[in-house]
């Protein structure tokens, strides 16, 4: 079978400034591929400066502090040979919503043990709008492929979760 | 906690459909929801729930916000773990018996001579099925046995009955209606419910 390459990225709940890369390539290993080099695009085209190349024998590659908030990315992923000529490339755009479904969930263990809270003035409706922009940002990638607007949406939650004295 | 987080997941999403549905259908003093919030506050608390479970399904805190996912589900829980449980792929009723069936194809085939079931010039037949499916039958005359020498249009009609369906066969000329000939072989194909 061909090669076909291809990979994923994930965040960590145990660190989510942790961005992992998976190798998720199907078909005959290329025996000449030495490399993979990652290039990581944020929404307003800056380039994520990223450590280091990712050596072909290995699956998965950790890239600590990449994910300071909740971002959407555009990852790209060269598959180089010895010469470091691309061969295959590969680019998928990702939303990582860590650190809202994180803050939604501690709200969620909150009303745990205070089931009135979603009646506090302005609390429901508060948490629901995060709820909202979360669910915004990854359908804007997962059905429009629009980081931009993915990204709007998450600096728009990071409001909501950044000052929770005053909406929560 | 004697339920599974994954069930959880499942009753909670089907909890929210029930709880949509009776907002929709029901006034508050009606016996309906009183809080028409119930839905969103359902998917918002399992979608935190989801999250915890895909990150760590061993997380301590799964079974508090496991539990309070499970009451949020209230008095629906019970018709969403019925639902659940009947799982599988969609069944067939027969409309008829109101029961579960399955559809099965028939086929018959009919030759036009003296002392058959169909004789020259009977202008109908009767197919006695149980559970024939209204609209499925088809007649089919192949042209290698229409008998040579009639121009008129040979057609048909079909009525259906519960249990059976009357086929009329219309070869008229002029006021005649001279039915099936000699010869001709008909090839009668339909549906039927038949009972799983």
């Amino acid at each position: 079978m061909s090669f076909t390459a291809n990979f994923t990225a994930q965040q960590n709940l145990g660190n989510l400034a942790t961005l992992t890369l998976i190798d998720t390539s199907t078909g005959t290993t290329e025996s000449f591929l030495t490399a993979r080099v990652v290039t990581i695009t944020a929404a307003n085209g800056d380039n994520v400066p990223v450590s280091s190349t990712w050596i072909y024998s290995s699956a998965t590659k950790d890239y600590a502090n990449i994910l300071k908030k909740d971002v959407s990315y555009e990852i790209k992923v060269d598959w180089i040979n010895n010469a470091e000529q691309i061969i295959y490339t590969k680019t998928i755009l990702f939303c990582f919503t860590g650190y809202s479904d994180t803050f939604l969930l501690n709200l969620t263990r909150w009303q745990t043990s205070n089931q009135q809270l979603v009646n506090s003035a302005n609390y429901w409706q508060n948490k629901s709008k995060l709820r909202c922009l979360v669910d915004d940002a990854q359908q804007a990638v997962a059905l429009g492929n629009d980081q931009t607007a993915s990204q709007i949406c998450l600096d728009l939650a990071k409001d909501l979760t950044d000052n929770q004295e005053n909406f929560y | 906690m004697p339920f599974a987080t994954s069930d959880i997941i499942i009753w909670a999403k089907i909890s929210q459909y029930l709880s949509e549905v009776e907002i929709e259908t029901k006034y508050a003093f009606d016996g309906g929801r009183k809080d028409r919030r119930h839905p969103q506050i359902l998917y918002t608390e399992r979608k935190s729930l989801e999250y915890l479970y895909d990150q760590d399904p061993s997380s301590p805190y799964i079974y508090e916000v496991g539990n309070y996912v499970l009451a949020l589900c209230g008095d629906f829980l019970s018709r969403a773990q019925y639902i659940a449980a009947l799982g599988g792929n969609g069944t067939i009723v027969n409309p008829t018996t109101k029961t579960q069936a399955s559809i099965e194809g028939f086929r018959i085939e009919e030759q036009v001579a003296s002392g058959n079931t169909l004789e020259d010039g009977d202008t109908s037949y009767v197919i006695n099925i149980a559970g024939i499916v209204q609209g499925s039958v088809n007649v089919v005359l192949p042209q290698d046995n229409i008998p040579q020498g009639e121009t008129n249009q040979f057609s048909y009609t079909i009525s259906y009955g519960t249990n059976s369906a009357t086929i009329f066969f219309l070869n008229i000329d002029g006021s005649t209606n001279y039915g099936v000939q000699n010869g001709m072989l008909i090839i009668i194909t339909g549906l039927k419910f038949i009972i799983v």
